[in-house]
């Protein structure tokens, strides 16, 4: 019986704009289980990213959650709702319990600290103990999970490539041993060969440390090599969750079938075929 | 496609050719940086083609649009357009260059001027290149060319940029190749901001355009699908140089050449029964393919 990590229930949030509210997500209801990599499909401006942030009460002005409920149910301890619970409480889980990976996450990095400062400060702020050679060794031990060398840690952000900057930013994420990583559009503005490494990555923190993974991308496919279960969002709702295989080879709603439908593959005799089946109807 | 093909450019004919191109950049510390190393290629007009230039970031594929649209000047070697060194055209034949030659960018945003509204790519290009003569005619010409493209001169004209999707911007300059029918597009990464089925519409009009008008498309891309989706012939760069080329049906099957390869295996299949075998490794930041043999299943369907 899967186990919940992660339920958001009715959630809605809104941008106020000038003409009145807009709404982006407009009553979610999506269960993570623990142990899982969920995918969220959807086309650009469908609610996936406000989503992710509003998880984690990182939605800021003129966007708000109007109403909902996201429940988070850590290892140890009773269920919490991230959307009431205190800054403080949500400081904590933060790193600690969930970590997200924002979207051009690699623009999040501290352009004047090197990366093991950086890694320093998240450990540190977050209650990691032990001396400052454990939190050494721990980091070089971080960076060698994303296949990165350890020299890395003594340089700045600009002297990584942006791929590079995403896995510092992955290791960062596992550094404190999360349940729950979320991970906003992993792969988009990298090259095809480093968003695969990344992928690869990914499937390895799940596999290697057990680590839960909400992975939201329009890249379908990404999902289809990564996720185990694929919600797919359309205009701020959820229209269809299922198990990888069933969505992609059964999708049973209409939006999922265009969705699929309209996957740009590498066959090079589709536009062809697509021609021949429209002159056919 | 109806008949209305506009008026012409009179650049017809002219051959691009580019020779022994080289770009250096200066790089850290002295170091000189080759982003684009000694490339030769002709683009004709006859037949009109489709050519896909394929690479990572960095590989010089953006340069080389920027020197044949004559917006950077090339450290070595040259491009000739008519036969003649693109730096060196007369005012006439630059205007002729100009108007044949037409660019379509990756960002639809940045080449809008956010305090005019977005009628004014065209009516600048119709009178820089006398189009028509009348402001009648001018808008008869822009509604047409609008239609073409399947947007409704009421919802974008008379508006800013700001106020269009990045597709509906995108179909603008579609519009305007419509309007101007060059010889030649070069269009650098046209969609890669754009969404699967807008991306669709785009590319399913660039190549209407092609054989339509006879337009030879020089596709600039990183996106190994997008080029399966529009055909012709392709190019592999790599590290400023054509490593491989060919046609698409030919060097996507049957690659010859490592890079090509290591591309082709980065495309995420989009089906959980095909997961990949094999995994790349990077060695010092240089990407390998390396076949491990094993999947990782998609999970057996739990609910029926």
């Amino acid at each position: 019986m899967p186990e919940p990590i992660l339920e958001i229930k009715g959630l809605v949030v809104q941008y106020r704009t000038t003409k009145g509210d807009v709404t982006a997500v407009d009553g979610v209801d999506l269960t993570v289980n623990r142990g899982e990599i969920l995918g969220v499909a959807g086309e650009s401006g469908c609610g996936k990213s406000t989503m992710a942030v509003s998880i984690l009460g990182l939605i800021r002005p003129p966007g708000y959650v109007r109403e909902g409920q996201v429940i988070f149910h850590p290892q140890k301890g009773a269920p919490i709702d991230l959307l009431t619970c205190s800054p403080r409480q949500l400081r904590a889980i933060r790193w600690g319990n969930i970590s997200y990976l924002p979207q051009g996450s690699m623009n999040s990095l501290n352009p004047i600290a090197r990366v093991r400062d950086q890694f320093t400060d998240v450990m540190e702020e977050h209650g990691e103990r032990g001396d400052r050679s454990g939190i050494r060794d721990r980091i070089d031990l971080l960076l060698g999970e994303v296949g990165l060398d350890a020299t890395v840690a003594d340089m700045y952000p600009h002297e990584l490539s942006g791929g590079m900057k995403q896995r510092v930013l992955m290791a960062m994420a596992i550094a404190l041993s999360p349940d729950l990583v979320i991970a906003d559009e992993p792969t988009t503005a990298l090259d095809v060969t480093i968003q695969r490494v990344i992928v690869q990555n990914l499937a390895e923190l799940s596999r290697k440390f057990g680590v839960t993974l909400l992975v939201i991308t329009h890249d379908m496919g990404v999902h289809a090599q990564l996720d185990d279960r694929v919600a797919v969002m359309y205009q701020g709702r959820i229209v269809e969750t299922g198990g990888v295989r069933q969505v992609f080879k059964d999708p049973q709603d209409e939006y999922t079938q265009r969705l699929i439908r309209s996957i740009p593959t590498l066959d090079v005799n589709q536009r062809a075929k697509a021609e021949a089946q429209e002159s056919a109807r | 496609m109806s008949d209305d093909t506009g008026t012409k450019s009179d650049g017809a004919g002219k051959k691009i050719e580019l020779e022994n191109v080289s770009q250096v950049f200066p790089g850290r510390l002295g170091t000189r940086i080759r982003a684009v190393d000694n490339v030769s290629f002709d683009l004709s007009n006859e037949p009109p083609k489709i050519i896909s230039l394929v690479g990572a970031s960095g590989s010089g594929k953006s340069t080389i649009a920027r020197i044949i649209l004559g917006l950077q000047r090339p450290t070595g070697g040259s491009v000739r357009y008519g036969g003649k060194n693109i730096f060196r055209l007369s005012r006439r034949e630059r205007d002729t260059f100009r108007r044949d030659v037409q660019p379509v960018f990756q960002d639809p945003y940045s080449i809008f001027n956010p305090f005019y509204r977005v009628d004014r790519i065209f009516f600048k290009a119709i009178k820089k290149f006398k189009l028509v003569k009348s402001k009648t005619d001018a808008i008869t010409m822009i509604e047409r060319s609008l239609s073409v493209v399947q947007l409704t001169p009421s919802e974008v004209l008379g508006r800013y940029a700001h106020q269009l999707s990045g597709g509906q911007r995108q179909r603008l300059m579609l519009a305007r190749l419509h309007m101007l029918q060059p010889s030649y597009v070069i269009a650098d990464e046209p969609v890669s901001m754009l969404d699967a089925q807008v991306r669709k519409n785009f590319l399913d009009v660039l190549v209407r355009f092609n054989a339509d008008f006879g337009m030879t498309t020089l596709f600039i891309t990183h996106d190994l699908s997008t080029v399966a989706y529009v055909g012709g012939e392709m190019k592999t760069l790599f590290h400023g140089r054509v490593v491989e080329e060919g046609p698409v049906s030919k060097v996507l099957t049957e690659p010859s050449h490592d890079y090509t390869r290591l591309l082709l295996a980065s495309v995420p299949e989009p089906d959980p029964d095909r997961r990949w075998t094999d995994r790349i490794d990077l060695v010092n930041g240089v990407p390998r393919l390396v076949e491990t043999g094993e999947r990782v299943p998609a999970p057996e369907d739990t609910t029926a």
